[in-house]
C-alpha cells in the first residue's frame, strides 16, 4: 500500500506533461440522456461519452464546462470554451453563427408529451412548451399552437405537469426519459421529424479543431464505437446507423 | 458520526436496496449534494469579499464625487449615475464580459507572436497564450477566475450604491461640527478624518445595512454569471430524476427552494440583528439620534 | 505702547447684495473684555466670525498681534492667501459657539483634548492632564467620560469653554454663549466667564445679556445695521445712551 502510494507520487512528480492540446468542451448538463450531472456531481451522458472518446483519439486534453443553454452559442463565440456538445441539432440558423462537425447522431424524432387523456387537438391549437432557442420551439411556433418557452428542459416538463402548458415538445429520447421519471403522469403523443441530427458546434474560425474532430468522428463511425455508444445511451438499434 | 460515515461509504454502494432514513442519509451525502453544500461556501465567500470591496469602491466613488478636482468629480458622478441608471442584471452581464475580453485583448497584443484580427466574423479570437486563464489551466483556476470576475461586478455595482450612501452620509454631518473643526485650526484632511468620517457612520449605517440585505438577496445572480451557486444546485438536485440516477425521485424542487428560502431568511434576519445592535452601539451619546444638543 | 492682540480695521462683509458689515473697526488689547451688543441682524455675530476667518470680509484688515492677515482676490472672491497664517490665528483665538458645537461623537474629555493633540501636536498625557484640570475649573470634572448629548446645555457650554481654554489661546471669542440656555443654566456659564475675566483673559463676547456685558466687559460696542453706533465703558454706554437707537434697543431688551 505504502509502496504503491510512493510510486504513484513519484509518477505524479516526474510525469512529463502531456503535450496534447487543451480543449474546453461546453455542454448544458441538463438534458438526459444527452448530457446531465450524475449522482457524483460529474457531467455524464451520450454527449460526454462521445466527446471523451473523440478527445482521446484526436490526442486532445479535454475538460467539460457547464453553460446555460441560452448563452451556450454566445459563450462559444466569445471563446469561453471551444466546442458545444449539448444535444444540439445542426440547423441553418445556427450554422450561420458557428460551424458544425459531421453529425454524431442521426436526426431523432421529436416527441410531444402531455398529461394522460389530453386531446390531440392541443398540439395544433393549444399551449405547447419548448425550450428557448431549440428546433422544437421553432417548430411549435409554426404549428398553430401557442408557444411558451422555458430556459431549461426541466421547466418545460413541469409546465405540463402544473397545467401551465397543454403539451411539451422535445427530443424523443429526453421525452421518453421524462415519461419514465415522472411515473406515468405524462404520456407520449405525436412524433415529428425535425432537425438535421446532432453535430459538434465549433467556432467558424476554428477550422483546425473541426478537422481533428471530424477525423476522429470518421474513425469511430468506421470502427463501430459510435454505434456502441448510441445503443448504450438510447437502447435503440435504429439510431445506430453509422 | 460513525454511523453516518458507515452509511456514506459502505451501505450507500447500492442505493436501490435502501429505504427510509438510510436512503435519505445516503442521498443527502452523495457527491452532488456535497457540491451543493460547498456552493453555500461560495455564496458566503462572495458576501465576505464583496462587502468590503464594495465599501472600498464606495469610498473611492464618494470621495471622487465630492472632490474639488473637476475631472475626478465628473468620474465620480458618471460612475454613480451610470451604475444606478442601468439595470443591475445588464451590468452583471456586461462587467465580467468587459473585464474578461479587455484582459484578453491586452494579453493578445502583448503575448501573441502573430497578432491576427481579434474579431473574425462572429468570433472573438485571441491566441492560446492570451487566453485568461489559459485553456490548459486546472478547472479550479477557471472557477476562481469566474468568481473573481463576478466579485468585480458585485463590487462595482454595489460600490456605486455605497458611494451614494456614503456621499449622503458625509453631507449629513452637520456643518456646525465641521465649522468648529476649522475654527480650532484643523485643516481639511484633519477635519475629514477626525470629525466628518467618524460622525458619518451613524448616517450611513441604515443605508449600508439596506445595501447589505440587497447584496445578500442579489447573490443568486451568481448563477446568471455561470457560477454554480446554491440556486444552480437546488434546481439541478430538485429536478425529476428517473431510473438513470441512483436516487430517483419526482420533482423535489419545492423542497430545495424552501431550503434556500430558510437560508436567506436566516441570513437577512441575522444581519438585521447585527445591524440593529451596531446602530445602538454607535449612537451611544450621539446627539444626532436624539435630535437635540450639539448637532443642532 | 503695546501691540493690540487683535485689531479689526474697516471690516466690510456682504452676502450677495445684503451688506451686513459696513466698515467696522475694533481693537482688543491684552486683558480687554469687549462686549458686542445689538439687535439680531446688526452684524455682531458676523463680525466675531470674521475675526477668526470663519467668514471672509470683502474689505478691511485683520491684524493679529500686529501681523496683518494676507488676502488674495477681490470682493466675494477675497480669501486668505496663507493657510499657515490662518491656522496660527485660529489656534490662538478660541471660539465658543451659541450652540456649543461639541463634537457629538467624542466624550467631553476627548472634545477638550482633540485640537491640542491633532492641531497643536501636544503629547496625549499632557493634554489629558490639562483637560481634566480645565474641566474641574469649569465645574464638570466628573463629566469627562460623558457624551455631549448626555449633558445639560449649561454643562455643554462649560465643556466648550474648557475646550477653548485647552488651546492656551491668546484670546477667547464668544458668540452668544448664553443665548441657547435657560436662565438657571445661563448663570453657571456666566460665572465661568466672570472668573475668566478676573484672571485677565482677553475676550470678545457677542451677547444679548446686558448684565453679562455690564459685569465682565471693560469696553462695550453697540452695533446697528453693520456700523458701530455707540461705544465706551459699559456703565456709561448702558446708563447714558446717547443715540435714539441704543435707547430704543435697551428699553426693548429690558421689557
Amino acid at each position: 500500500m505504502k509502496k504503491a502510494l510512493i510510486s504513484a507520487l513519484a509518477a505524479g512528480l516526474f510525469a512529463v506533461p502531456a503535450l496534447a492540446d487543451t480543449v474546453r468542451m461546453g455542454t448544458e448538463a441538463a438534458y438526459p440522456p444527452y448530457n446531465f450531472v450524475n449522482d457524483n456531481g460529474d457531467v455524464d451522458g451520450f454527449d460526454i461519452d462521445v466527446g471523451n472518446l473523440l478527445c482521446s483519439l484526436a490526442d486532445l486534453d479535454c475538460t467539460w464546462v457547464k453553460n446555460d443553454w441560452d448563452s451556450i452559442i454566445p459563450n462559444l463565440v466569445a471563446g469561453n470554451y471551444d466546442t458545444i456538445m449539448a444535444g444540439m441539432s445542426i440547423t441553418a440558423e445556427r450554422d450561420e453563427i458557428i460551424d458544425f462537425s459531421e453529425g454524431y447522431l442521426p436526426p431523432d424524432p421529436s416527441l410531444y408529451a402531455a398529461l394522460e387523456g389530453t386531446d390531440a387537438g392541443v398540439l395544433t391549437s393549444g399551449v405547447v412548451a419548448a425550450q428557448t432557442n431549440t428546433i422544437q420551439a421553432g417548430y411549435v411556433a409554426e404549428s398553430g399552437a401557442t408557444l411558451v418557452e422555458f430556459a431549461t428542459p426541466d421547466e418545460t416538463i413541469s409546465a405540463v405537469i402544473n397545467g401551465e402548458a397543454d403539451a411539451v415538445l422535445a427530443d424523443g429520447a429526453y421525452i421518453q426519459e421524462q415519461i419514465e421519471a415522472t411515473g406515468g403522469q405524462l404520456v407520449s403523443m405525436d412524433s415529428v421529424m425535425i432537425g438535421g441530427g446532432l453535430g459538434i458546434g465549433v467556432r467558424e474560425s476554428d477550422t483546425e479543431l473541426k478537422a481533428k474532430l471530424n477525423a476522429a468522428l470518421a474513425q469511430i463511425k468506421k470502427d463501430g464505437r459510435l454505434n456502441d455508444l448510441i445503443i448504450k445511451w438510447f437502447d435503440d438499434e435504429s439510431k445506430a446507423i453509422y | 458520526m460513525r454511523g453516518f460515515l458507515f452509511c456514506m461509504f459502505e451501505s450507500c454502494a447500492d442505493p436501490s436496496s435502501l429505504t427510509g432514513l438510510a436512503w435519505f442519509a445516503c442521498y443527502l451525502t452523495n457527491g452532488k449534494h456535497l457540491l451543493f453544500y460547498q456552493s453555500f461556501g461560495t455564496v458566503l465567500g462572495l458576501l465576505a469579499l464583496a462587502a468590503p470591496l464594495a465599501l472600498l469602491f464606495g469610498f473611492a466613488g464618494a470621495l471622487a464625487k465630492r472632490s474639488q478636482i473637476p475631472g475626478l468629480r465628473q468620474i465620480g458622478q458618471v460612475y454613480v449615475a451610470m451604475v444606478r441608471g442601468i439595470p443591475d442584471v445588464v451590468f452583471f452581464l456586461f462587467v465580467p464580459l468587459l473585464i474578461d475580453q479587455g484582459i484578453e485583448v491586452v494579453r493578445h497584443y502583448s503575448l501573441c507572436e502573430s497578432t491576427g484580427p481579434i474579431y473574425q466574423g462572429n468570433d472573438f479570437v485571441v491566441c492560446d497564450a492570451a487566453k485568461m486563464p489559459l485553456s490548459s489551466a486546472e478547472p479550479w483556476v477557471h472557477s476562481l477566475y469566474g468568481f473573481a470576475l463576478a466579485l468585480a461586478a458585485y463590487a462595482i455595482v454595489f460600490g456605486a450604491f455605497a458611494a451614494n450612501t456614503l456621499d449622503g452620509a458625509l453631507s449629513a454631518v452637520p456643518t456646525a461640527q465641521l465649522e468648529t473643526a476649522r475654527a480650532y485650526g484643523m485643516n481639511a484632511r484633519q477635519s475629514f478624518v477626525r470629525i466628518q468620517l467618524p460622525q458619518m457612520w451613524i448616517y450611513a449605517l441604515p443605508g449600508l445595512a439596506n445595501l447589505w440585505q440587497i447584496l445578500i438577496k442579489a447573490t443568486p445572480l451568481l448563477f446568471l454569471l455561470g457560477i454554480e451557486d446554491i440556486v444552480y444546485w437546488a434546481r439541478e438536485l430538485g429536478g425529476t430524476k428517473g431510473s438513470r440516477f441512483a436516487y430517483p425521485h419526482p420533482d423535489w424542487r419545492i423542497y430545495y427552494f424552501a431550503a434556500l428560502l430558510v437560508f436567506y431568511m436566516i441570513m437577512t434576519w441575522g444581519s438585521e440583528k447585527v445591524f440593529n445592535r451596531l446602530q445602538v452601539r454607535m449612537s451611544v451619546g450621539q446627539a444626532t439620534l436624539s435630535g437635540k444638543g450639539a448637532a443642532l | 505702547m503695546t501691540t493690540p492682540v487683535l485689531e479689526l480695521n474697516n471690516i466690510h462683509k456682504a452676502y450677495g447684495d445684503l451688506e451686513v458689515l459696513k466698515g467696522v473697526s475694533l481693537k482688543a488689547n491684552k486683558g480687554d473684555v469687549i462686549a458686542l451688543i445689538g439687535s439680531s441682524g446688526s452684524g455682531k455675530s458676523t463680525l466675531i466670525r470674521c475675526a477668526n476667518l470663519l467668514e471672509q470680509p470683502q474689505q478691511g484688515d485683520i491684524l493679529f498681534q500686529g501681523e496683518a492677515i494676507q488676502f488674495k482676490g477681490q470682493g466675494h472672491d477675497r480669501q486668505p492667501s496663507d493657510a499657515a497664517q490662518v491656522r496660527h490665528l485660529r489656534t490662538h483665538l478660541s471660539m465658543v459657539f451659541q450652540q456649543f458645537n461639541l463634537w457629538s461623537h467624542l466624550s467631553v474629555l476627548e472634545n477638550v483634548i482633540e485640537a491640542p493633540i491633532t492641531v497643536q501636536g501636544r503629547p496625549r498625557d499632557e493634554a489629558i492632564a490639562e483637560a481634566q484640570a480645565l474641566l474641574d475649573k469649569v465645574g464638570i470634572g466628573d463629566k469627562g467620560d460623558r457624551y455631549p448629548a448626555e449633558l445639560s446645555g449649561g454643562q455643554q457650554q462649560r465643556a466648550a469653554i474648557a475646550r477653548g481654554l485647552a488651546m492656551q489661546p491668546t484670546a477667547m471669542l464668544f458668540d452668544e454663549p448664553t443665548s441657547a440656555l435657560d436662565p438657571e443654566l445661563e448663570a453657571e456659564v456666566v460665572r465661568v466667564i466672570q472668573a475668566l475675566a478676573k484672571e485677565g483673559t482677553t475676550m470678545i463676547i457677542v451677547t444679548h445679556d446686558m448684565k453679562l456685558a455690564r459685569d465682565v466687559a471693560n469696553h462695550l460696542i453697540f452695533l446697528h445695521q453693520g456700523v458701530i453706533e455707540e461705544q465706551g465703558p459699559p456703565a456709561d454706554v448702558l446708563d447714558h445712551p446717547k443715540s435714539e437707537r441704543l435707547q430704543k434697543f435697551l428699553s426693548a431688551t429690558k421689557a
